[in-house]
Parts: C-alpha cells; structure tokens; sequence
C-alpha cells in the first residue's frame, strides 16, 4: 500500500469552471475514493415557485442554467400545461422543437469545446466555440437573446419565426454541416485525442443502469434511453434516433455527443420542412392549476423530471426538479476509483456536469 | 506514426484557418451590432404611463417600482433580466424594448423617471 494523500479538487479549478467539490483520497497517484459536496450555489429557486405568479415563473425557470435553458423553461411548462389541460398548438410544438434541439447542438459544442479545452488541445477547442457562435447567432435572431430566450410560455411560444427566418436557419446548418464534419472528424480521428481519451472511465452497462446513469453517459453504455421516445413535442415526426454506441470510455460518449448533433441538425431541417402553417402559437390559459404532475424531458446532459404540485391558486404549493447531473454524480464517483490523477479532470468533465442546474 | 501524424486533420483545419478572416469582432474599437429583436433595455414613455403599476406586479425580478401619487417610475437596470415581460403586460403599451445592451456601471443606481 502507498502514502495515502487527500487532495481537494474544485469548487475552483482551472479545468472546470463547475463549482463541484472533489475530495480525491489518493494512493501515490491512484485515486481510491473520491467524496463530492455541492452545494456551493444553491440560489433556492425551487422555493420561489410559491411567491411568483405560475406563469411568470417560467422566466426564473429558464434561468436556472445558461445552457439548458429553454429546455427548462419548456420543462416547466409542460407540467403546467398537463395539470391544467392545455393543448398546446401544433406551430409552438415545432418551434419548442427547434429551439430546443439547436440548444442541444450548441450544448454539445460547448462540451466538446471544454473537453478538448481539457485535453490542451487549444485549437480544437476555438474551432468548437467558433462554430456554436453561429447557433448564437441564430438564437439572436430569433429570439432576441444568445444564452436566455424567453421564448417559452405556459400554453405555447412567445414568438414566431417568420418563413424567411426559417429558410435562412435551414441554409445555414445545412452549410455547417459540412463544416462541422471537418472539425468533429479530428475528435474521432486524431492521434492525440483518441490516445488521451479511447479506454478512459469504462463504464459498464450494467454499472450504468445500477447506478442510475442519464442522457449520454447511459448511451455510451449501450443502454437507448432517452426520453424523447416518451412521445411528447413532435419527436416521431421529424426523424428522431436514439444515439447509442458501445464502447462506454470517454471517445464514446465524445462520438454519442458528435452524432446527437448531426441528428439534432436533421431533426431541424425536417421540422423547417414540416412545420404548420396556421400561425397560432398560443393556446389561452384560464383559471389556475390544481393537481400534480410529474413532466419528463430530455436536456442535451440528459433525463429531467419536473414536478409540480398546484394547489388551485395563482401560487404553486411545490415544485421540485431532478436534474441530468445529480443522477449522473453517483456514476462519477465510482468511475474515479482507480484512475490517475492527471485523467480526473477530463472524466469529471465527461459527465458534462451543470452545477448550476444541480443546485438551483 | 509518422505518416499519421502529417495525415492528421487538425494541421489542414488549422492552415486553412490561417488565411480567412478572423471569427471574432475588434470590440470595442469595431461597434457593436444588435438584431432588431435583441432583448436590451426597457425605456418608458412616461408622458404616456398611467402609472397602474402592473409592470412592478409582472416583474420577475422585482426592479421596477412606481409611486402613483408622485407619478414616479423608476427601474434598477443593474437587477433586470430583460425578459420583456413588463412590456407584453403594459396596458397603455408606453414601455418598450430597445435593441441595445445596459450600459456597464461601476455601481448600483435606480433610475427614476417623473411626469412632471
């Protein structure tokens, strides 16, 4: 047996700018065991929900991350939606669709951007955020805002996008198509990324699965779970796939996250082609909510549950959510067992962790 | 290994790189350019305000305030989240959006406007 060392990893660290604590017991350099504590900011956003209006509360939802946003304020929605018996139209359903899968495709950008961040490989990483710049931009355009769209309502969308708009969005990822090929190709291809990642943090399907892993972290496995094959939105119609592969090292949750964003991008271009003319984009919303439910989706990190409980009034009674990072924690922790120290870095970041998210 | 390496796709994307324009902008020398929806800050038309305070009650963030009596509006830009929401919910529809960013500050201020 050798010196056993405990070393505090995080809530700052250069890697990774998730306030995650890590206390990695070491022996030489072999971590044994590593034991979490979150908790650093916790903003309690959850409480909120009895002090703010159900419908304007849909703005703090979106902000309880930067990047998963418009998936959490969707979230939100459709448990209200549910309890209160709101169907809502055709024409938002596409438009949630296309938000919510180009907030995927630049969720995954900006993973792989970090990840290559990790590896040192400066270049790569510029190329990634280079190219989610232009999902940016599209979010701008749309929607008025980059990170935080306000967009999503309880019983529909906030705004439109006109014909042009949507032909423009279509041209421009058909155009990156091409373009992402060029730069994800060198995460699969490349000597100094496969060497630093092929074989890093197996994960087995069974430990997936007794471990509760979510979203990529599980399809790397093997295991096709994703929620979007629960029915909700417009999934089945717009050529969705589970994205799964085999290998359950870090390059295979890297290739699960490359191949999600050729199917997002897809998925956006059947759904500009199939979107509904009728320009209603709202349904009415009237009374209050009374009952419960429990909303499932799938964010870019994975699985999310929504739950809500409405008492008859303007105010909810509670709202709680369970966020792709916390139940992809306990997977992490035991994948950190018997790995060097130089490779925790980049196999807490293969999670994609979202703190923010955790916490609320 | 050798010939690997020279085939490695990074050294084409990186030379072709060399001689495009660069992706980012020169700010703040180059201006800065929004998109007509850009969400930025929230300016009001006080002469048209009634001053029924249903943008303090529809405030997520809870930064504008209204005192009637003094015919008073005032907003704390350094707290709002400009979700737009005030002005969808503006009955006189005196509040608008305008397409540019707050302005950085070194402290918190409250601006206040009054019809006089």
């Amino acid at each position: 047996m050798g010196n056993r060392t405990l070393i505090p990893f995080g809530p700052q660290h250069p890697v990774l700018p998730e306030p995650i604590h890590l206390d990695l017991v070491l022996e030489d350099e072999w971590v044994v065991e590593a034991i979490p504590s979150i908790g650093f900011i916790h903003r309690g956003l959850e409480k909120l929900v009895e002090v703010k209006d159900f419908q304007d509360y849909v703005y703090v939802a979106e902000r309880i991350c930067g990047i998963c946003s418009f998936k959490h304020g969707m979230g939100y929605s459709m448990a209200v939606e549910n309890v209160m018996g709101i169907t809502v139209p055709e024409r938002a359903e596409f438009l949630r669709a296309i938000w919510g899968e180009l907030s995927r495709v630049h969720s995954h950008l900006l993973w792989l951007g970090l990840a290559a961040d990790a590896l040192g490989f400066e270049n790569l990483f510029m190329h990634c955020w280079r190219l989610r710049e232009t999902i940016l931009d599209i979010f701008d355009m749309t929607t008025g805002g980059r990170v935080i769209f306000s967009v999503c309502k309880v019983g529909g969308v906030r705004k439109d996008i006109s014909a042009e708009k949507l032909a423009f969005i279509r041209e421009t990822l058909l155009g990156m198509r091409e373009e992402l090929n060029k730069v994800l190709t060198i995460f699969i291809d490349d000597a100094t990324v496969r060497n630093r990642m092929s074989g890093l943090g197996y994960v087995s399907p069974e430990d997936a699965h007794n471990f509760g892993a979510v979203g990529p972290m599980a399809r790397a496995s093997g295991i096709e779970m994703d929620c979007r094959t629960l029915g909700y939105n417009v999934y089945k119609e717009i050529g969705f796939k589970v994205i799964t592969e085999t290998s359950g090292d870090c390059l295979g949750r890297t290739k699960v996250r490359i191949r999600e964003i050729f199917n997002s991008i897809d998925m956006i271009v059947n759904a500009i082609d199939l979107i509904p003319k009728d320009t209603t984009i709202d349904a009415p919303v009237k009374g209050f909510p009374d009952g419960e439910y429990f909303a499932r989706l799938e964010q870019p990190r994975g699985e999310v549950v929504y739950y809500i409980r409405a008492n008859g009034t303007k105010f909810l009674e509670r709202m709680r959510m369970r966020t792709p990072t916390f139940a992809n924690i306990p997977i992490l922790l035991n994948l950190l067992k018997g790995v060097e120290l130089a490779d925790v870095p980049i196999l807490v970041l293969t999670i994609d962790p979202c703190i923010s998210c955790c916490e609320r | 290994m050798r010939r690997r390496f020279f085939n490695a796709p990074m050294i084409k994307t990186a030379l072709r790189s060399l001689f495009k324009a660069p992706a980012t902008v020169k700010f703040p020398t180059a201006p800065m350019e929004y998109g007509e929806i850009y969400r930025g800050i929230i300016e009001n038309d006080i002469e048209a305000c009634i001053f029924c305070g249903m943008c303090v009650k529809k405030c997520p963030a809870g930064v504008i305030d209204v005192i009637r009596d003094e015919k008073t509006w005032s907003i704390d830009r350094s707290g709002c989240i400009q979700c737009a929401n005030c002005v969808t919910n503006c009955p006189k529809k005196c509040l608008k959006m305008v397409n540019v960013a707050p302005a950085a500050m070194t402290e918190q201020s409250v601006e206040s406007l009054v019809n006089a």
